[in-house]
């Protein structure tokens, strides 16, 4: 035999109150019941375990919000948790309850062993419930048990949820149908159960809001991203202008460092070109020469020239020309000293850069 | 029960849906990023290496121009080839000489490797021809003065100076 996803729990053990709810906000409705808990169930709300589920579909206005509530002691709750392991907590209405809210009208019994109970559904809420203990050498009756309910509850043909090996051994009246309890237990969703530490619409508001905020994020996190390439895409821009302007400038820079040496060839080309000044050889000459010093002739062939000349002292005026910076090659090639006057006749050659 | 394993289906294709979905737009995501950062890498690698090798324009602006003026000037000191002829530069030399005091004896036109040259031979005192060889040289013109003779050999303050005298010529070239 399979065994089932869920934990049937016996359904004697628990109290369980159909209650009208106050409009109040859904994360409330645990607290207001909690209150009302003392006038629900008699033990002590310390020793007191419960859980509840919503019966009014969403947005259904054919009657007020109302509530299923379950209560037990909560030393029950526990053994039953402890025998469950991680399978889901089961009472009959949680096995039935989602194929009332798709039946809308139904009725069913369902049978495990001692006990059995009766739960009417109208427009998926239960609007009636009737349980039954069994003693020693009692057992589960259909045709006298539906008749026992009487007929303003045994409206319509039955379902009968019990084990396989119950159904198989007692004969279904030819309208009722028969549902193994097995089937059932294995269907049922861990969020349908019952005592699992939230309650469901709990678990369905922390599921929506992980949803919820798992979109939240990953729109956030597209969006970060996407401001992120924003952002990247427009250094590169920004980069990439400067590159161009440094390109530019680059260019703009050989081009004038292109000018600049054409410019100064050029500048060069011309300086070099300048004709030699006549008037700067005659001014060097007088000045090299000395004031005692005369000049009888002077030859000039471009930037050479020959001067006869008289004066006091010959070597001394040819070193000061040799100390001249724009006089090169000099040659004192003769000097007649004269005995009367007690002055020098010289011819001297040279070359003159002055320019 | 099947409605149940068709909506499981349906869930999980939706979710393999969204999975895929959100790999394709993340890939997307990086690789546009990483585009623009490898992009924005190459650009500044770029900059830096030009703002290294980069002269300040300014300064070679201020350079170029300078230059431009100076050779400006140098060419102005230069005559066009329609700006004067041997002729007009002969009465010009003539008149300065004269203006300087010196006379003027004879003086021909030469022509030596495609230059017109003039020779004069003039006499006077040797002051008045240092004026005029002030006169050539602070012109505003280059006139050249290949040769000269001078001789001052016949006493007191006259020299006797037989030269020649041309002008430079520059093209539009510059040559």
């Amino acid at each position: 035999m399979k065994r089932p996803s869920a934990f049937l729990m016996t359904r004697p053990d628990f109290v369980v109150r159909d209650i009208e709810l106050p409009p109040v906000p859904e994360r409330e409705i645990e607290g207001l019941i909690r209150y009302r808990l003392r006038s629900l169930y008699p033990g002590d709300p310390e020793e007191t375990a419960f859980d509840y589920a919503l019966t009014r579909a969403e947005g259904s206005r054919r009657r007020g919000r109302r509530a299923i509530v379950f209560i037990a002691r909560k030393a029950v709750v526990d053994e039953y948790k402890a025998k469950a392991g991680r399978r889901p907590l089961a009472l009959p209405f949680t096995l039935l309850r989602r194929m009332a809210l798709r039946e809308g009208s139904m009725r069913a019994w369902v049978v495990d062993g001692t006990w059995a109970e009766h739960i009417l559904f109208d427009d998926g809420a239960p609007v009636s419930s009737v349980v039954k203990i069994y003693g020693r050498g009692e057992a589960f009756d259909l045709s006298r048990e539906d008749a026992a309910l009487g007929p303003e509850i045994a409206v319509g043909p039955p379902i009968l949820a019990a084990s396989e090996e119950a159904l198989a051994a007692s004969p279904l009246p030819r309208d009722a149908q028969a549902m193994p309890l097995e089937r059932l237990l294995l269907g049922l969703r861990y969020e349908d159960g019952i005592f699992c530490g939230r309650s469901r619409a709990a678990r369905t508001r922390a599921a929506s809001r992980i949803a919820g905020l798992s979109v939240a994020a990953l729109v956030l996190g597209i969006l970060l991203a996407l401001k992120g390439i924003a952002t990247a895409e427009s250094r590169a821009d920004d980069l990439q202008a400067q590159a161009l302007a440094l390109e530019k400038s680059s260019a703009n820079a050989l081009s004038l460092e292109k000018d600049i040496e054409r410019l100064k060839a050029e500048s060069d080309r011309l300086a070099a070109a300048t004709p030699r000044d006549a008037y700067l050889l005659f001014s060097a000459l007088y000045r090299t020469l000395g004031d005692d010093a005369r000049i009888q002739s002077v030859a000039m062939q471009d930037s050479g020239f020959q001067v006869d000349a008289t004066g006091s002292n010959a070597l001394r005026s040819m070193e000061r020309f040799k100390e001249h910076p724009e006089f090169t090659g000099m040659k004192l090639a003769q000097v007649v000293p004269d005995a009367k006057s007690g002055r020098e006749r010289f011819t001297f050659s040279g070359t003159f850069n002055g320019r | 029960m099947a409605d149940k394993v068709d909506r499981r289906l349906l869930y999980v294709l939706a979710a393999a849906v969204g999975i895929a979905a959100v790999v394709v737009a993340g890939g997307l995501i990086a690789e546009r990023l990483s585009d623009a950062r490898a992009r924005a890498e190459r650009y500044e690698t770029r900059s830096r290496a030009l703002r290294k090798t980069l002269l300040p324009e300014a300064d070679l602006a201020r350079e170029r121009d300078a230059l431009d003026r100076r050779v400006a000037r140098l060419r102005a000191r230069y005559y066009r080839a329609d700006e004067i002829s041997p002729y007009a530069f002969g009465g010009e030399v003539k008149k300065r000489l004269r203006s300087a005091g010196m006379t003027v004896a004879r003086y021909q036109i030469m022509e030596s490797k495609g230059k017109s040259f003039l020779e004069f031979a003039v006499s006077g005192r040797a002051r008045s021809f240092l004026q005029f060889l002030r006169d050539v040289s602070l012109q505003g013109k280059y006139w050249t003065i290949p040769s000269m003779t001078v001789d001052a050999r016949a006493g007191g303050d006259v020299v006797e100076v037989v030269f020649k005298i041309g002008y430079e010529v520059i093209d539009e070239t510059g040559h």
